[in-house]
């Protein structure tokens, strides 16, 4: 099988701080990859060097994706690729609407594909589908994107604007970090729901309790900026026991 | 008589019926402006020269471009209609069923630093080619928006128009007015314009100012309006372009209860300029405003906001707040926003902030990774920015 992500000793950082010090990870469609670590070891660094946030230089390494060089792409390219990012913090867009917002997405990114735009009925079932998917009310369509949105009710966001794109790559940061547990199993399910042979996901979470509901492939380590450990999903189990102290002291960190 | 009474009491209706109506197109209730020394244009450019109200205005170009412009005299035949007031170059052409046209109307009075006391306001109150005078009778809620209509054509020669509006809303009456100035032609034109506006006891003003001018025209107006007791005044100063836009706004707040809603949105490009010089005068107690000015300024344009906020001695109990927000979109687009807030009242609510920016690259970054190209994300926020502000027209 093709791998659809392969990141070759990538080396990052901002404002002359290396933060990403030579990560190396190879994802295949269907996958899912859960990455765990310590507050600042560089976890939202690294998704925001994949969906291209230009605050952020890559010193060296590279990032192939579907077999093109991803790093060398707008993001607005990597979205229209298939590439998208769940933000830790979605921000908040005073006046734009999210119906307004998300057909804009969605029809900027069939364009550059070389599709019609999709119809507007076809468009609002669509919404109206995966907003329930969801569970996220009709109302948040005409009000302005994340303004004033309860924490979860962003996350949620982010989901359903994941449904409504179908990304071939999607890549969830702390997605579950503010949920209540129902808001936890909704969005849960929700992404379950989107994964299929062909697509792949890279989870970032702190807690094992995410992975319950969505069954990773391969737990990886991120500490300091290097992946220092992968396994199965039981890591994360283990790590939720005994915390990350072990893995600085046992000598696996260079 | 202070200042203050005397506009009270001019805001008053003056009679009603037939006799009245006559007495005023016939100007015997009220002598005409006899203010010396701004007989002309050039006069009242003169009487700025130096005013700091005026340092972003290149006033010798005025003279030298409109020293000798020619006013419109024909009296042209009135046509009716239900909605539309028609203005061009100075003259009534189309009037409505409330509408009058008067030979002569109160003079204003001239308080220091407001629209009241700008050279222009004087000019037009005593020379203006037409007045018409929109009335809505007690109690009644006007359904439709009035639109006037003012035009101004330089097809043949410069032209000047100078044009002088009232629009009184009587005790519990509501109206929309959207006064529209637009142009056409080769010549340079000047299209100067006088608004006064009476909100009476419980009625409703919903006033928008749209300009939107050709190359070849600029427009300086003034707009002075009463508030009395719970009346609701709305003004929308809408300045989507032109090469000079000046708008002087001066709102008392008379009795009180009286509330004033300011909103302004200017859009420019090229080196267009919009100048708003906006006063709030809270004369007496438990009045509210609340002012928001918008402007995107692309490629060389300029925007200045100058608000103050007056809170006079009695004005206990005054809540007043005043915003303005900018986005400098143009490498050499500037904006002068200067909020100046007197107060005299020791009771009060107030507050002003203003800000000026570009815009947020966190929201840009959001939207493209979502597919949206730059082009496209730059567009939505600029559209959303100003939105809020069409959002709130009548
Ligand atoms: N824009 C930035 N400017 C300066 N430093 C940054 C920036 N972004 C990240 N860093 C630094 O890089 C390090 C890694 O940050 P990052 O946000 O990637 O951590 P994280 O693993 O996502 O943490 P958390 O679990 O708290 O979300 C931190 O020390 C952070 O302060
Ligand atoms: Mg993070």
């Amino acid at each position: 099988m093709k791998p659809l992500l392969i990141i070759d000793q990538l080396r990052a950082g901002i404002e002359g701080r290396e933060i990403l010090k030579g990560i190396s990870l190879t994802v295949n469609p269907g996958e899912v990859h859960a990455i765990m670590g310590p507050n600042g070891s560089g976890k939202s660094t690294l998704a925001s060097v994949l969906s291209g946030r230009s605050e952020y230089e890559v010193i060296s390494g590279s990032v192939t994706y579907n077999g093109e060089d991803l790093l060398e792409k707008a993001p607005e390219e990597r979205a229209q690729a298939g590439v998208f990012q769940a933000f830790q913090y979605p921000v908040e867009i005073p006046g734009v609407s999210t119906a307004n917002f998300v057909r804009t997405s969605l029809n900027a990114i069939r364009a550059a594909r070389g599709e019609e735009p999709l119809d507007p009925s076809a468009f609002l079932m669509r919404m109206k589908e995966r907003m329930a998917l969801v569970e996220l009310d009709p109302s948040f369509l005409q009000r302005s994107l994340n303004e004033g949105f309860s924490g979860g009710e962003k996350k949620r966001n982010e989901i359903f604007q994941m449904a409504m794109l179908e990304p071939t790559l999607a890549i969830l940061d702390e997605t579950d970090s503010g949920l209540d547990i129902d808001a936890l199993r909704i969005v849960a399910n929700g992404v379950n729901a989107l994964r299929t042979p062909n697509n792949a996901m890279v989870v970032i979470t702190h807690y094992q309790r995410l992975l319950n509901y969505i069954v990773p492939d391969v737990v990886h380590v991120l500490m300091d900026g290097q992946l220092v450990l992968s396994g199965n999903k039981d890591l994360a189990l283990e790590l939720e026991a005994k915390g990350y102290d072990w893995l600085r002291n046992d000598g696996v960190v260079a | 008589m202070s200042a203050q009474e005397h506009l009270v009491q001019q805001g008053q209706p003056v009679q009603q019926g037939h006799e009245a109506q006559q007495a005023r197109e016939e100007g015997h209730e009220h002598p005409a402006t006899a203010d010396v020394g701004i007989a002309t244009f050039s006069d009242a450019v003169k009487a700025t020269f130096r005013h700091e109200e005026w340092k972003y205005t290149n006033l010798a170009s005025l003279i030298t471009t409109f020293g000798d412009a020619e006013r419109a005299t024909k009296s042209a035949e009135l046509a009716s209609s239900d909605h539309r007031i028609l203005i061009v170059n100075g003259i009534a052409e189309q009037i409505i069923p409330e509408a009058t046209v008067l030979a002569s109307a109160p003079a204003i009075e001239s308080v220091p630093g407001t629209a009241s006391a700008s050279p222009f306001t004087t000019y037009v109150a005593a020379e203006a080619q037409c007045i018409v005078e929109v009335r809505i009778p007690k109690n009644t809620q006007r359904e439709q928006p009035i639109v006037i209509d003012v035009v101004t054509n330089g097809s043949t020669r410069t032209m000047i128009g100078a044009t002088r509006i009232r629009i009184i809303a009587e005790e519990g009456a509501s109206v929309v007015v959207h006064e529209k100035h637009h142009g056409s032609g080769s010549h340079e034109c000047m299209d100067l314009t006088l608004t006064e506006i009476v909100v009476h006891a419980n009625s409703t003003v919903q006033y928008a100012k749209h300009t939107q001018l050709p190359e070849m025209l600029r427009h300086i107006g003034s707009t002075i309006a009463h508030v009395h007791a719970h009346g609701t005044l709305h003004t929308h100063a809408m300045c989507l372009g032109g090469p000079y836009v000046r708008n002087d706004l001066y709102i008392r707040l008379e009795e009180s209860g009286a509330e004033a809603y300011l909103n302004g949105l200017s859009v420019l490009r090229g080196h267009e300029v919009a100048d708003n010089h906006t006063t709030v005068d809270h004369l007496v107690p438990r009045c509210h405003s609340d002012e928001l000015y918008k402007g995107i300024y692309y490629d060389a344009s300029m925007g200045i906001f100058n608000g103050k906020v007056l809170v006079r001695p009695d004005a206990q109990k005054t809540t007043a707040y005043q915003s303005s927000r900018s986005l400098l979109l143009g490498d050499r687009a500037q904006i002068n926003a200067k909020p100046q807030l007197e107060i005299w009242a020791d009771d009060v609510k107030c507050s002003h902030g203003a800000t000026t920016g570009q815009l947020d690259n966190e929201a840009i970054f959001y939207l493209r990774s979502r597919g949206l190209t730059l082009e496209q994300a730059r567009a939505l926020l600029v559209d959303a920015f100003a939105q809020e502000m069409y959002d709130r027209l009548p």
